[in-house]
Protein backbone atom coordinates (compact mmCIF):
# COMPACT_ATOMS: atom_id res chain seq x y z
CA UNK A 1 0.00 0.00 0.00
CA UNK A 2 1.24 3.50 -0.71
CA UNK A 3 1.20 5.78 2.27
CA UNK A 4 1.68 9.50 2.08
CA UNK A 5 4.69 9.81 4.34
CA UNK A 6 4.22 13.42 5.40
CA UNK A 7 0.64 12.69 6.36
CA UNK A 8 1.64 9.47 8.09
CA UNK A 9 4.24 11.18 10.27
CA UNK A 10 1.84 14.03 10.98
CA UNK A 11 -0.85 11.58 12.14
CA UNK A 12 1.68 9.68 14.21
CA UNK A 13 2.78 12.86 15.93
CA UNK A 14 -0.86 13.69 16.56
CA UNK A 15 -1.23 10.46 18.48
CA UNK A 16 -2.38 7.82 15.98
CA UNK A 17 -0.92 4.50 17.11
CA UNK A 18 -1.56 2.98 13.71
CA UNK A 19 0.39 5.70 11.90
CA UNK A 20 3.20 5.48 14.43
CA UNK A 21 3.34 1.75 13.86
CA UNK A 22 3.40 2.23 10.07
CA UNK A 23 6.25 4.74 10.42
CA UNK A 24 8.26 2.17 12.36
CA UNK A 25 7.61 -0.39 9.63
CA UNK A 26 8.86 2.02 6.97
CA UNK A 27 12.01 2.62 8.99
CA UNK A 28 12.41 -1.11 9.50
CA UNK A 29 11.99 -2.00 5.86
CA UNK A 30 14.66 0.51 4.89
CA UNK A 31 15.19 2.08 1.48
CA UNK A 32 13.70 5.31 0.20
CA UNK A 33 10.69 5.32 2.54
CA UNK A 34 12.85 4.95 5.62
CA UNK A 35 14.93 7.84 4.36
CA UNK A 36 11.81 9.93 3.81
CA UNK A 37 10.61 9.33 7.38
CA UNK A 38 14.07 10.30 8.60
CA UNK A 39 13.92 13.53 6.63
CA UNK A 40 10.53 14.48 8.08
CA UNK A 41 11.81 13.81 11.60
CA UNK A 42 14.96 15.81 10.93
CA UNK A 43 12.85 18.72 9.81
CA UNK A 44 11.14 18.60 13.19
CA UNK A 45 14.52 19.21 14.76
CA UNK A 46 14.44 16.15 16.94
CA UNK A 47 16.58 16.53 20.03
CA UNK A 48 17.20 12.92 21.04
CA UNK A 49 16.68 13.64 24.71
CA UNK A 50 14.42 10.73 25.61
CA UNK A 51 16.02 8.24 27.96
CA UNK A 52 17.01 5.08 26.15
CA UNK A 53 17.36 2.15 28.46
CA UNK A 54 18.86 -1.05 27.11
CA UNK A 55 18.28 -4.49 28.57
CA UNK A 56 20.52 -7.34 27.61
CA UNK A 57 21.46 -10.72 28.98
CA UNK A 58 21.38 -14.41 28.22
CA UNK A 59 18.28 -16.15 26.82
CA UNK A 60 15.81 -17.01 29.52
CA UNK A 61 17.26 -14.60 32.06
CA UNK A 62 13.91 -12.84 32.29
CA UNK A 63 14.56 -9.75 30.17
CA UNK A 64 11.03 -9.55 28.79
CA UNK A 65 9.40 -9.96 32.16
CA UNK A 66 11.71 -7.32 33.58
CA UNK A 67 10.96 -4.97 30.67
CA UNK A 68 7.29 -5.38 31.42
CA UNK A 69 7.77 -4.55 35.10
CA UNK A 70 10.03 -1.57 34.38
CA UNK A 71 7.64 -0.21 31.75
CA UNK A 72 4.78 -0.38 34.22
CA UNK A 73 6.83 1.32 36.90
CA UNK A 74 7.76 4.18 34.55
CA UNK A 75 4.24 4.43 33.14
CA UNK A 76 2.74 4.65 36.61
CA UNK A 77 4.72 7.85 37.11
CA UNK A 78 2.92 9.33 34.12
CA UNK A 79 5.53 8.58 31.45
CA UNK A 80 4.55 7.30 28.03
CA UNK A 81 6.81 4.31 27.62
CA UNK A 82 8.08 2.90 24.34
CA UNK A 83 9.42 -0.64 24.10
CA UNK A 84 11.41 -2.19 21.28
CA UNK A 85 12.03 -5.90 21.79
CA UNK A 86 14.30 -7.78 19.42
CA UNK A 87 14.25 -11.52 18.81
CA UNK A 88 16.40 -13.47 16.36
CA UNK A 89 15.41 -13.96 12.72
CA UNK A 90 16.01 -17.32 11.14
CA UNK A 91 19.20 -17.36 9.09
CA UNK A 92 17.52 -19.94 6.85
CA UNK A 93 13.98 -18.68 6.17
CA UNK A 94 14.27 -15.05 7.28
CA UNK A 95 11.22 -15.65 9.43
CA UNK A 96 11.08 -15.17 13.17
CA UNK A 97 9.05 -15.91 16.24
CA UNK A 98 8.73 -12.67 18.14
CA UNK A 99 7.66 -13.79 21.57
CA UNK A 100 8.53 -10.95 23.91
CA UNK A 101 4.94 -9.71 24.03
CA UNK A 102 3.96 -12.88 25.84
CA UNK A 103 5.41 -11.44 29.03
CA UNK A 104 3.40 -8.22 28.84
CA UNK A 105 0.50 -7.75 31.19
CA UNK A 106 -2.77 -6.45 29.83
CA UNK A 107 -2.54 -2.76 28.89
CA UNK A 108 -4.21 -0.46 31.36
CA UNK A 109 -6.57 2.34 30.45
CA UNK A 110 -4.61 4.91 32.38
CA UNK A 111 -1.12 4.25 31.08
CA UNK A 112 0.43 4.45 27.63
CA UNK A 113 2.92 1.75 26.73
CA UNK A 114 3.75 1.18 23.05
CA UNK A 115 5.29 -2.21 22.44
CA UNK A 116 6.99 -3.16 19.20
CA UNK A 117 8.65 -6.49 18.41
CA UNK A 118 11.41 -6.76 15.84
CA UNK A 119 13.32 -9.56 14.18
CA UNK A 120 17.03 -8.84 14.08
CA UNK A 121 16.92 -9.59 10.34
CA UNK A 122 20.46 -10.85 10.22
CA UNK A 123 22.13 -8.01 12.10
CA UNK A 124 24.93 -9.09 14.40
CA UNK A 125 25.37 -7.61 17.83
CA UNK A 126 22.05 -8.41 19.49
CA UNK A 127 19.88 -5.70 17.92
CA UNK A 128 18.31 -4.99 14.55
CA UNK A 129 19.57 -2.26 12.25
CA UNK A 130 16.28 -0.41 12.59
CA UNK A 131 16.35 -0.13 16.39
CA UNK A 132 17.81 3.34 16.53
CA UNK A 133 15.44 4.66 13.87
CA UNK A 134 12.42 3.10 15.55
CA UNK A 135 13.47 4.65 18.85
CA UNK A 136 13.72 8.04 17.13
CA UNK A 137 10.17 7.66 15.80
CA UNK A 138 8.88 6.72 19.25
CA UNK A 139 10.67 9.66 20.78
CA UNK A 140 9.23 12.06 18.22
CA UNK A 141 5.79 10.80 19.17
CA UNK A 142 6.37 11.64 22.81
CA UNK A 143 7.57 8.35 24.24
CA UNK A 144 10.13 8.66 27.02
CA UNK A 145 11.74 6.50 28.30
CA UNK A 146 12.30 3.97 25.54
CA UNK A 147 13.22 0.47 26.65
CA UNK A 148 15.23 -1.58 24.18
CA UNK A 149 15.48 -5.30 24.77
CA UNK A 150 18.16 -7.21 22.87
CA UNK A 151 17.96 -10.78 21.68
CA UNK A 152 19.21 -13.27 24.23
CA UNK A 153 22.95 -12.71 24.06
CA UNK A 154 26.08 -14.68 24.75
CA UNK A 155 29.30 -13.03 25.71
CA UNK A 156 30.02 -10.46 23.11
CA UNK A 157 26.89 -8.96 21.55
CA UNK A 158 27.32 -5.42 22.71
CA UNK A 159 25.67 -3.29 20.03
CA UNK A 160 23.20 -2.00 22.64
CA UNK A 161 25.96 0.21 24.08
CA UNK A 162 25.73 2.51 21.08
CA UNK A 163 21.98 2.96 21.36
CA UNK A 164 21.22 3.16 25.06
CA UNK A 165 22.09 5.77 27.67
CA UNK A 166 21.91 3.18 30.39
CA UNK A 167 22.56 -0.52 29.81
CA UNK A 168 21.08 -3.04 32.22
CA UNK A 169 22.71 -6.44 32.03
CA UNK A 170 20.28 -9.04 33.32
CA UNK A 171 21.98 -11.95 35.04
CA UNK A 172 20.59 -15.03 36.73
CA UNK A 173 22.09 -17.39 39.29
CA UNK A 174 23.66 -20.63 38.19
CA UNK A 175 25.40 -19.63 34.97
CA UNK A 176 28.95 -20.21 36.07
CA UNK A 177 31.58 -19.47 38.64
CA UNK A 178 33.47 -16.27 39.27
CA UNK A 179 35.78 -16.67 36.29
CA UNK A 180 32.74 -15.75 34.17
CA UNK A 181 32.47 -12.46 36.00
CA UNK A 182 35.94 -11.27 35.01
CA UNK A 183 35.61 -12.03 31.31
CA UNK A 184 35.58 -9.29 28.73
CA UNK A 185 32.55 -8.44 26.62
CA UNK A 186 29.04 -8.15 27.89
CA UNK A 187 30.08 -7.74 31.52
CA UNK A 188 32.01 -4.63 30.63
CA UNK A 189 29.07 -2.80 29.13
CA UNK A 190 26.62 -2.84 32.02
CA UNK A 191 25.88 0.45 33.74
CA UNK A 192 23.85 -1.57 36.19
CA UNK A 193 23.52 -5.31 36.72
CA UNK A 194 20.21 -6.86 37.65
CA UNK A 195 20.46 -10.28 39.21
CA UNK A 196 17.02 -11.59 38.31
CA UNK A 197 15.21 -14.54 39.86
CA UNK A 198 16.69 -13.44 43.17
CA UNK A 199 14.45 -15.88 44.99
CA UNK A 200 16.41 -18.79 43.51
CA UNK A 201 19.22 -20.44 45.45
CA UNK A 202 22.62 -19.06 44.52
CA UNK A 203 21.35 -15.55 43.68
CA UNK A 204 23.20 -14.05 46.63
CA UNK A 205 26.41 -15.65 45.50
CA UNK A 206 25.98 -14.42 41.93
CA UNK A 207 25.42 -10.87 43.17
CA UNK A 208 28.38 -11.18 45.52
CA UNK A 209 30.70 -12.37 42.76
CA UNK A 210 29.60 -9.55 40.47
CA UNK A 211 30.04 -6.94 43.18
CA UNK A 212 33.52 -8.22 43.87
CA UNK A 213 34.74 -7.43 40.36
CA UNK A 214 32.46 -4.69 39.04
CA UNK A 215 32.24 -1.06 39.97
CA UNK A 216 28.71 -0.80 38.51
CA UNK A 217 25.76 -1.18 40.87
CA UNK A 218 24.35 -4.68 41.24
CA UNK A 219 20.65 -4.88 42.10
CA UNK A 220 18.84 -8.07 43.07
CA UNK A 221 15.39 -8.29 41.54
CA UNK A 222 12.60 -10.68 40.88
CA UNK A 223 10.80 -9.59 37.74
CA UNK A 224 8.15 -12.15 38.48
CA UNK A 225 7.07 -10.89 41.90
CA UNK A 226 8.27 -7.31 41.63
CA UNK A 227 10.97 -7.47 44.29
CA UNK A 228 13.73 -4.91 43.81
CA UNK A 229 12.06 -3.21 40.84
CA UNK A 230 11.71 0.08 42.69
CA UNK A 231 15.39 0.10 43.57
CA UNK A 232 16.30 -0.73 39.96
CA UNK A 233 14.15 2.15 38.65
CA UNK A 234 15.82 4.53 41.08
CA UNK A 235 19.28 3.35 40.04
CA UNK A 236 18.41 3.77 36.36
CA UNK A 237 17.11 7.29 36.90
CA UNK A 238 20.27 8.33 38.72
CA UNK A 239 22.52 6.81 36.09
CA UNK A 240 20.69 8.19 33.08
CA UNK A 241 21.15 11.77 34.19
CA UNK A 242 24.89 11.65 33.70
CA UNK A 243 25.12 8.75 31.29
CA UNK A 244 23.82 10.53 28.23
CA UNK A 245 26.56 13.13 28.20
CA UNK A 246 29.26 10.67 29.06
CA UNK A 247 28.20 8.44 26.20
CA UNK A 248 28.10 11.32 23.76
CA UNK A 249 31.61 12.26 24.77
CA UNK A 250 32.76 8.66 24.37
CA UNK A 251 31.21 8.46 20.95
CA UNK A 252 32.90 11.62 19.79
CA UNK A 253 36.22 10.35 21.06
CA UNK A 254 35.71 7.19 19.13
CA UNK A 255 34.90 8.74 15.77
CA UNK A 256 38.28 10.25 14.97
CA UNK A 257 41.33 8.20 15.67
CA UNK A 258 44.75 9.71 16.01
CA UNK A 259 47.56 7.22 15.65
CA UNK A 260 50.86 8.95 16.43
CA UNK A 261 53.08 11.89 15.69
CA UNK A 262 53.78 11.31 12.01
CA UNK A 263 56.46 13.91 11.63
CA UNK A 264 57.75 17.27 12.79
CA UNK A 265 58.23 19.80 10.02
CA UNK A 266 61.30 22.02 10.33
CA UNK A 267 61.83 25.01 8.08
CA UNK A 268 65.43 25.30 6.94
CA UNK A 269 67.31 27.58 4.59
CA UNK A 270 69.13 24.64 3.01
CA UNK A 271 68.46 20.95 3.40
CA UNK A 272 72.00 20.16 2.47
CA UNK A 273 73.45 22.37 5.19
CA UNK A 274 71.01 21.06 7.81
CA UNK A 275 71.82 17.46 6.98
CA UNK A 276 75.32 18.22 8.20
CA UNK A 277 73.87 18.52 11.65
CA UNK A 278 71.18 15.81 11.58
CA UNK A 279 73.21 13.23 9.74
CA UNK A 280 76.65 14.22 10.89
CA UNK A 281 75.95 14.98 14.54
CA UNK A 282 72.83 12.93 15.31
CA UNK A 283 73.24 10.10 12.84
CA UNK A 284 69.71 10.43 11.50
CA UNK A 285 69.90 9.51 7.84
CA UNK A 286 67.74 11.25 5.26
CA UNK A 287 65.61 9.04 3.07
CA UNK A 288 65.28 10.75 -0.28
CA UNK A 289 64.41 14.29 -1.17
CA UNK A 290 61.16 15.19 -2.85
CA UNK A 291 59.81 18.39 -4.31
CA UNK A 292 56.19 19.37 -3.71
CA UNK A 293 55.57 21.95 -6.39
CA UNK A 294 52.21 23.02 -5.08
CA UNK A 295 53.77 24.09 -1.80
CA UNK A 296 56.90 25.48 -3.44
CA UNK A 297 59.00 23.33 -1.20
CA UNK A 298 61.68 20.67 -1.24
CA UNK A 299 61.34 18.04 1.44
CA UNK A 300 63.70 15.56 3.09
CA UNK A 301 62.41 12.90 5.47
CA UNK A 302 64.60 11.73 8.30
CA UNK A 303 63.10 8.65 9.97
CA UNK A 304 63.58 8.76 13.71
CA UNK A 305 62.07 5.79 15.53
CA UNK A 306 58.35 5.62 14.84
CA UNK A 307 58.20 9.17 13.54
CA UNK A 308 60.15 11.37 11.21
CA UNK A 309 61.69 14.76 10.95
CA UNK A 310 60.74 16.62 7.81
CA UNK A 311 63.16 19.26 6.62
CA UNK A 312 61.49 21.88 4.47
CA UNK A 313 63.42 24.12 2.10
CA UNK A 314 61.56 26.67 0.05
CA UNK A 315 61.99 26.53 -3.71
CA UNK A 316 60.72 30.07 -4.20
CA UNK A 317 60.96 33.28 -2.14
CA UNK A 318 57.16 33.56 -2.04
CA UNK A 319 56.50 30.00 -0.82
CA UNK A 320 54.96 29.41 2.60
CA UNK A 321 58.21 28.07 4.06
CA UNK A 322 60.17 31.08 2.82
CA UNK A 323 57.59 33.37 4.37
CA UNK A 324 57.75 31.40 7.63
CA UNK A 325 61.52 31.80 7.81
CA UNK A 326 61.26 35.48 6.95
CA UNK A 327 58.94 35.95 9.91
CA UNK A 328 60.31 33.52 12.47
CA UNK A 329 63.69 32.43 11.29
CA UNK A 330 64.52 28.76 10.85
CA UNK A 331 62.81 26.31 13.20
CA UNK A 332 59.86 24.04 13.84
CA UNK A 333 57.17 24.98 11.35
CA UNK A 334 54.49 22.38 11.87
CA UNK A 335 53.64 19.16 13.68
CA UNK A 336 51.85 16.36 11.83
CA UNK A 337 49.55 13.87 13.53
CA UNK A 338 48.66 10.71 11.71
CA UNK A 339 44.97 9.82 11.63
CA UNK A 340 43.27 6.67 10.39
CA UNK A 341 40.70 8.44 8.22
CA UNK A 342 41.51 12.01 7.28
CA UNK A 343 38.19 12.76 5.61
CA UNK A 344 36.24 11.64 8.65
CA UNK A 345 38.59 13.58 10.90
CA UNK A 346 38.14 16.79 8.89
CA UNK A 347 34.40 16.41 8.85
CA UNK A 348 34.28 15.90 12.58
CA UNK A 349 36.55 18.84 13.32
CA UNK A 350 34.52 21.06 11.02
CA UNK A 351 31.37 19.97 12.80
CA UNK A 352 32.90 20.98 16.09
CA UNK A 353 33.80 24.41 14.77
CA UNK A 354 37.55 23.92 14.49
CA UNK A 355 39.15 26.30 11.95
CA UNK A 356 40.67 24.42 9.07
CA UNK A 357 43.08 25.68 6.43
CA UNK A 358 42.22 22.71 4.21
CA UNK A 359 38.64 21.47 4.37
CA UNK A 360 39.46 18.62 2.02
CA UNK A 361 42.64 16.54 1.99
CA UNK A 362 45.37 17.21 -0.54
CA UNK A 363 48.58 15.58 -1.65
CA UNK A 364 51.54 15.72 0.68
CA UNK A 365 55.13 14.55 0.41
CA UNK A 366 55.65 10.81 0.67
CA UNK A 367 52.26 10.06 -0.85
CA UNK A 368 50.25 11.05 2.20
CA UNK A 369 46.85 12.73 2.23
CA UNK A 370 47.24 15.84 4.32
CA UNK A 371 45.32 18.85 5.61
CA UNK A 372 46.27 21.72 7.87
CA UNK A 373 44.40 22.93 10.94
CA UNK A 374 44.63 26.66 11.57
CA UNK A 375 47.01 27.66 14.40
CA UNK A 376 44.20 29.84 15.79
CA UNK A 377 42.38 26.61 16.69
CA UNK A 378 45.44 24.67 17.74
CA UNK A 379 47.09 26.80 20.40
CA UNK A 380 49.40 28.59 17.97
CA UNK A 381 50.71 25.39 16.38
CA UNK A 382 50.36 24.79 12.67
CA UNK A 383 48.89 21.32 12.88
CA UNK A 384 48.94 18.93 9.98
CA UNK A 385 46.70 15.86 9.85
CA UNK A 386 47.95 13.12 7.62
CA UNK A 387 46.81 9.72 6.52
CA UNK A 388 49.10 7.21 4.89
CA UNK A 389 47.69 4.27 3.01
CA UNK B 1 14.60 -6.50 -0.51
CA UNK B 2 11.06 -7.81 -0.47
CA UNK B 3 9.01 -6.79 2.49
CA UNK B 4 8.78 -9.31 5.32
CA UNK B 5 5.16 -10.21 6.10
CA UNK B 6 4.29 -9.83 9.76
CA UNK B 7 1.58 -11.99 11.31
CA UNK B 8 0.02 -11.95 14.76
CA UNK B 9 -0.91 -15.34 16.16
CA UNK B 10 -3.29 -14.79 19.05
CA UNK B 11 -4.96 -16.90 21.68
CA UNK B 12 -8.21 -15.21 22.62
CA UNK B 13 -10.48 -16.31 25.38
CA UNK B 14 -9.99 -18.66 28.22
CA UNK B 15 -8.71 -21.94 26.85
CA UNK B 16 -5.15 -22.71 27.82
CA UNK B 17 -4.13 -24.98 24.98
CA UNK B 18 -1.66 -23.34 22.64
CA UNK B 19 0.08 -26.31 21.06
CA UNK B 20 -1.73 -25.58 17.81
CA UNK B 21 -0.88 -21.88 17.90
CA UNK B 22 2.78 -22.71 18.54
CA UNK B 23 2.93 -25.30 15.74
CA UNK B 24 1.44 -22.80 13.30
CA UNK B 25 3.76 -20.02 14.53
CA UNK B 26 6.79 -22.21 14.07
CA UNK B 27 5.67 -23.35 10.61
CA UNK B 28 5.10 -19.75 9.51
CA UNK B 29 8.52 -18.82 10.85
CA UNK B 30 9.99 -21.49 8.61
CA UNK B 31 7.99 -20.08 5.71
CA UNK B 32 9.73 -16.74 6.21
CA UNK B 33 7.08 -14.79 8.12
CA UNK B 34 7.74 -12.72 11.19
CA UNK B 35 5.30 -14.15 13.69
CA UNK B 36 4.36 -12.23 16.78
CA UNK B 37 2.84 -14.55 19.34
CA UNK B 38 0.60 -12.99 22.00
CA UNK B 39 0.57 -15.73 24.62
CA UNK B 40 -2.53 -17.15 26.27
CA UNK B 41 -5.85 -15.65 27.32
CA UNK B 42 -5.94 -12.36 25.49
CA UNK B 43 -8.99 -10.18 25.13
CA UNK B 44 -10.07 -8.98 21.66
CA UNK B 45 -9.00 -5.49 22.78
CA UNK B 46 -5.48 -6.66 23.60
CA UNK B 47 -5.25 -8.56 20.33
CA UNK B 48 -6.28 -5.59 18.20
CA UNK B 49 -3.93 -3.31 20.09
CA UNK B 50 -1.07 -5.75 19.54
CA UNK B 51 -1.93 -6.08 15.84
CA UNK B 52 -1.81 -2.31 15.42
CA UNK B 53 1.40 -1.75 17.39
CA UNK B 54 3.11 -4.56 15.53
CA UNK B 55 1.79 -3.43 12.13
CA UNK B 56 0.85 -6.94 11.06
CA UNK B 57 -0.81 -7.83 7.78
CA UNK B 58 -2.93 -10.57 9.28
CA UNK B 59 -4.20 -11.92 12.59
CA UNK B 60 -4.56 -15.65 13.14
CA UNK B 61 -6.91 -16.48 16.00
CA UNK B 62 -6.53 -19.89 17.61
CA UNK B 63 -9.42 -21.03 19.72
CA UNK B 64 -10.50 -24.32 21.20
CA UNK B 65 -13.01 -23.15 23.78
CA UNK B 66 -16.04 -22.72 21.56
CA UNK B 67 -16.25 -18.96 22.02
CA UNK B 68 -15.35 -18.23 18.37
CA UNK B 69 -18.85 -17.06 17.41
CA UNK B 70 -18.51 -14.26 19.91
CA UNK B 71 -14.80 -13.50 19.81
CA UNK B 72 -14.01 -13.54 16.08
CA UNK B 73 -16.68 -10.96 15.12
CA UNK B 74 -15.64 -8.85 18.11
CA UNK B 75 -12.03 -8.68 16.86
CA UNK B 76 -13.27 -7.62 13.43
CA UNK B 77 -15.54 -4.98 14.92
CA UNK B 78 -12.66 -3.52 16.94
CA UNK B 79 -10.43 -3.45 13.86
CA UNK B 80 -13.11 -1.43 12.09
CA UNK B 81 -13.28 1.00 14.99
CA UNK B 82 -9.53 1.53 14.64
CA UNK B 83 -9.77 1.99 10.87
CA UNK B 84 -7.69 -1.12 10.52
CA UNK B 85 -10.07 -3.40 8.69
CA UNK B 86 -7.40 -3.96 6.05
CA UNK B 87 -5.75 -6.34 8.52
CA UNK B 88 -6.81 -9.83 7.45
CA UNK B 89 -8.38 -12.10 10.08
CA UNK B 90 -8.23 -15.88 9.87
CA UNK B 91 -8.93 -18.52 12.46
CA UNK B 92 -8.21 -22.05 13.47
CA UNK B 93 -9.08 -24.58 16.12
CA UNK B 94 -12.10 -26.62 17.02
CA UNK B 95 -14.73 -24.86 14.94
CA UNK B 96 -17.84 -26.77 13.80
CA UNK B 97 -18.47 -26.69 10.06
CA UNK B 98 -21.91 -25.16 10.55
CA UNK B 99 -20.40 -22.08 12.24
CA UNK B 100 -18.04 -21.30 9.37
CA UNK B 101 -20.44 -19.52 6.96
CA UNK B 102 -21.52 -17.03 9.62
CA UNK B 103 -17.92 -16.34 10.62
CA UNK B 104 -16.98 -15.70 6.98
CA UNK B 105 -20.02 -13.48 6.67
CA UNK B 106 -18.68 -11.51 9.65
CA UNK B 107 -15.40 -10.97 7.82
CA UNK B 108 -13.16 -13.87 8.81
CA UNK B 109 -11.26 -14.65 5.61
CA UNK B 110 -10.45 -18.32 6.27
CA UNK B 111 -10.96 -21.00 8.90
CA UNK B 112 -8.50 -23.86 9.32
CA UNK B 113 -9.80 -26.85 11.21
CA UNK B 114 -7.96 -29.99 12.39
CA UNK B 115 -6.14 -31.64 9.51
CA UNK B 116 -5.34 -28.43 7.64
CA UNK B 117 -1.69 -28.37 6.60
CA UNK B 118 0.59 -25.57 7.72
CA UNK B 119 1.58 -25.11 4.07
CA UNK B 120 -2.05 -24.33 3.20
CA UNK B 121 -2.08 -21.65 5.91
CA UNK B 122 1.12 -20.10 4.58
CA UNK B 123 -0.21 -20.14 1.03
CA UNK B 124 -3.45 -18.52 2.14
CA UNK B 125 -1.59 -15.71 3.94
CA UNK B 126 0.72 -15.03 1.02
CA UNK B 127 -2.18 -14.84 -1.38
CA UNK B 128 -4.34 -12.74 0.93
CA UNK B 129 -1.45 -10.33 1.53
CA UNK B 130 -0.73 -10.10 -2.18
CA UNK B 131 2.79 -11.46 -1.83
Amino acid sequence: MNWDIDKLVEDALAGSRRSLSKCISLVENGGADAHAVRLVLDKLGQRKTAKRIGLTGPPGSGKSTLVNKLAEAFAKDGNRVGIIAVDPSSPYSGGAILGDRVRMDAPSETTDIFFRSMGNRGAAGGLSDACAGAADVLEACGYNPILIETVGVGQSEIEIVRHADVVIVVMVPGLGDEIQSIKAGILEIGDVFAVNKCDLPGADRTAHELRAVLSAPVVMVSAMNGEGIEELVKTISLLSQTARQKKLLKESELKMKTLKIDHVGIAVNSIEESLGFYEGMLGIKAEGVEEVAEQKVKVAFLPCGDSELELLESTSPDGPVARFIEKNGEGVQHIAIRVDDIEAALEELKEKGVRLIDETPRYGAGGASIAFVHPKSAGGVLLELCERK
Amino acid sequence: MSKVIRILIAKPGLDGHDRGAKVVSRALRDEGFEVIYTGLRKTPEEIVRAAIEEDVSAIGLSILSGAHNHIFPRVIELLKQENAEDIIVFGGGIIPDEDIPALKEAGVKAIFTPGATTASIADFIREACGA
